[in-house]
């Protein structure tokens, strides 16, 4: 089970009853502070400022380059089965793949990941886990163009992850083409090769926080066709028949606050004489009872869904690209710059997001979309626990 | 900052600093009236795009299999000392006579008043430096310069045929002489002493059929290439670049390993026990450089480089000067591959942290450096990424 995120002191460790309070052991700020400071920034700010790379020595009055600056090294790490890095996932079957932390020299070696690459034979669905944060990075199995990039348009991430050697990571990575699927994950970021003890308590101090923001994505957990009063299956993607009406809930973790940045789209229609579904069209509820995030005409079916709500996929070197499972796809990942400008949206924890689709197209549209963000632990307003 | 990679711009750092603001408020609790008004030295920084020529030409005929020299030169505005210039974007365009396209090498160098710096180690394809309108070729950082400053550029034709050049850069200048007096942004020219974008492309005495800007990689080959960093600045790597091709007309199939010097663990984690392609390193194309994407007016592609958003999540690899970045190249197609690879990033000079002459450990260090950095800061020239890496 994931620790109880306000319990402890994230830069000390120690208990901590008071998330809204400096940690009376080591007068770190107030976990509210750190948030609001850390929310919400780019992709590699969460491990701190970054190296300086020009010192300035007013005692000489020379510049110097920094020595510490050469010991943040890229670091491309692959994601293996048994060793083997391209690995075969059998038709419709799920594989564990493990992304190895190796250390460099002794404990040296730490890791920040900034961005997620992938390449395959057909589509799949991934659900990565970090045993560094005890914590999965979505509800459920995502499929991969909505999570993966490739060196054209990484997959970035809403914020870094740090990790340390040896907590390698693991996935859980589903076939979608029916067909034998060769897979290559490829997790980009910077090793950090410092000894100072400063830096490096500083950054193990940042893989702490990392328990209290990380990115999410968030998939459908239920599906409803309101045509036919039938449930559907959602997981990993959502068959939308012919001109149905479809309610779509994707539900917020219950123990974290959801801060969405995009939602990505990679669906496709089996008509094949419209490769670009033109035909979809939706609205957005917080909550059954909660407010409208599209506003339209009553009698209307919502806005066009890639159009004008969900960032479409785009065609890159080496993704899957194409109409169905076993063709390939394209991939958007959070490369480009959200169509609400940067703007996000906080969800509270527990809450039933709800996208009514409506189809007026005349194939059946296969439903792959996901909300990304990032999850964002802390005391619960709505239980007195904030002030 | 609001957003973070979601928002981020494909924008320069301006060695000039903030943008000049728009709208400025007289307030009252300084004595002022309260009013809103429209800054007047807003007008007097315009967009420029100022093309290189030969000989006063432009478009200037570059024939097959020929080298020349283009030039610029930054002009004043009004005064004789006026019109300081931010150059933000490299284009260029190279056409034969029926209209179609051709790749051609440049190598950009900047003549300041005060220092000249050449911006890549050889030739670089036109590819991984400019682009077009289309998709610019931004800069990680600014140059600023003053007025009369010279711009030359090296440029090799490789398409064999005869090809009209024409070479741009675009940014912006500062026409009205309130910037231009002040000392401080004058001295902001002065960033060319410390750092500034650099392109090193593949370079090494004892390969010749491995340096230049096109080198050709036989069938199902394996090859070391070497990337050599100048001794006298280290290089801060933002990005790989490639626009490689292969005979057979397809996407290259060409797996790729990093290391720093021929010693050095390489960049890329793979397992333990090699099988299969994980022995050659991971997909170049796909993982690693970024591919060209198809633009008008370019042959096969422009570099996306800073034109999107950044990759790599803005984070910078260090090399010591005098070193050397070594790209192990495995072909696994049976069509040799020409490669145009370039490695883009910044040159940072300043001694190394052995010459000093007093201990920069301890708290007397923090304090200096912390000053260093403020000073750094105000002169605008911060560590680059913090100035923008990718923003």
């Amino acid at each position: 089970m994931p620790p109880n995120a306000p319990a402890f002191c994230p830069f000390c460790g120690k208990p901590r009853s008071n998330d809204m309070r400096p940690c009376p052991s080591c007068a770190g700020p107030s976990l509210r502070t750190v948030l609001s400071e850390q929310g919400g920034r780019d992709a590699v700010s969460f491990f701190g400022d970054d190296v300086p790379t020009l010192l300035y020595d007013d005692v000489n009055n020379a510049y110097y380059v920094n020595p510490e600056k050469s010991k943040a090294k890229w670091a491309w790490q692959t994601g293996q089965v048994s060793n083997q890095f391209p690995f075969t996932i059998t038709a419709n079957q799920t594989r564990r793949f493990q992304v190895k932390m190796n250390p460099d020299v002794g404990l040296r070696g730490d890791i920040e990941t900034c961005s997620f690459m992938l390449t395959s034979t057909g589509r799949l669905a991934v659900q990565p886990f970090v045993p560094l944060l005890d914590k999965y990075l979505s509800n459920g199995l995502v499929p991969s163009s909505l999570m993966f990039g490739t060196a054209q348009l990484q997959g970035l991430l809403a914020q870094t992850i740090y990790s340390i050697p040896s907590f390698d990571w693991w996935a859980d990575a589903q076939d979608l083409s029916a067909a034998d699927n060769t897979v290559s994950p490829v997790f980009f970021g910077r090793r950090l090769m410092d000894n100072g003890q400063d830096r490096i308590q500083e950054a193990r101090r940042a893989a702490g926080m990392s328990r209290f923001v990380h990115p999410f994505w968030l998939v459908p957990t239920t599906a409803f066709n309101n045509t036919t009063n039938v449930g559907i299956n959602p997981n990993p993607t959502i068959s939308i028949p012919t001109l149905a009406n479809v309610t779509v809930t994707y539900t917020v973790p219950s123990d974290a606050d959801f801060e969405c940045w995009y939602i990505l789209d990679d669906s496709s229609t089996s008509n094949g004489a419209n490769t670009e579904i033109n035909d979809l069209f939706a609205r957005i509820k917080e909550g059954p009872s909660g407010a409208d995030l599209v506003l339209a005409p009553g009698g209307s079916n919502g806005l066009a869904w890639r159009s004008f709500i969900a960032s479409p996929t785009v065609p890159v070197t080496g993704f899957p690209s194409g109409g169905t499972n076993s063709a390939t796809g394209g991939i958007r990942a959070a490369s480009l710059p959200s169509p609400a400008g940067g703007f996000t949206h906080l969800f509270k924890r527990g809450t039933d997001i709800q996208v009514t689709f409506v189809s007026t197209d005349t194939g059946t549209i296969t439903l792959r979309s996901a909300f990304v963000g990032l999850l964002v632990y802390g005391g619960d307003p709505a239980k007195g626990e904030c002030q | 900052m609001i957003g973070g990679a979601a928002v981020r711009r494909p924008r320069p750092i301006s060695i000039f600093g903030g943008d000049v603001p728009t709208v400025l408020y007289s307030d009252p609790a300084r004595g002022g009236d309260g009013t809103v008004r429209i800054n007047p030295d807003k007008s007097t920084v315009q967009w420029r795009w100022i093309s290189a020529s030969v000989n006063g030409i432009t478009p200037f005929a570059l024939p097959s299999g020929a080298t020349l020299k283009a030039s610029l030169t930054v002009p004043t505005t009004g005064g004789s000392d006026e019109g300081d210039f931010e150059t933000a974007v490299l284009m260029s365009r190279a056409i034969t006579g029926a209209g179609a396209t051709g790749r051609i090498a440049i190598q950009p160098r900047v003549n300041s008043p005060t220092i000249n710096r050449i911006l890549a180690n050889d030739v670089i394809c036109h590819n991984l430096i400019a682009g077009t309108s289309q998709l610019p070729g931004v800069l990680p950082q600014a140059i600023y310069s003053l007025p009369k400053t010279s711009w030359d550029f090296v440029t090799e034709n490789l398409a064999g045929a005869d090809l009209n050049v024409q070479l741009a850069l675009h940014g912006r200048q500062f026409t009205g002489c309130s910037p231009c007096a002040d000392p401080v942004y004058r001295a902001r020219a002065e960033h060319l002493r410390w750092f500034h974008p650099y392109w090193i492309g593949p370079q090494d005495a004892s390969q010749a059929d491995y340096t230049g800007p096109e080198v050709t990689l036989a069938a199902n080959r394996s090859t070391n290439i070497t990337f050599p960093i100048p001794s006298d600045a280290d290089f801060l790597m933002l990005a790989l670049l490639d626009d490689s091709t292969s005979a057979g007309g397809g996407e290259p199939s060409l797996y790729a390993q990093v290391t720093e010097n021929a010693t050095s663990r390489g960049l890329v984690d793979l397992p333990n026990t090699n099988v299969g392609a994980s022995s050659l390193g991971i997909s170049w194309r796909d993982f690693m450089a970024i591919p060209t994407v198809s633009v008008t007016g370019f042959p096969g592609g422009v570099v996306r480089a800073w034109s999107f958003a950044p990759n790599n999540g803005g984070i910078a690899h260090l090399v010591p000067r005098n070193t050397q970045i070594i790209i192990r190249f495995t072909s696994t197609e049976a069509n040799a591959i020409t490669l145009r690879v370039a490695i883009f990033g910044i040159l940072v000079y300043g001694r190394q942290p052995e010459d000093r002459t007093t201990s920069m450990d301890g708290r007397g260090n923090r304090e200096r450096v912390e000053q260093g950095e403020e000073f750094l800061r105000r002169m605008g020239l911060t560590s680059a990424f913090k100035q923008g890496g990718p923003q």
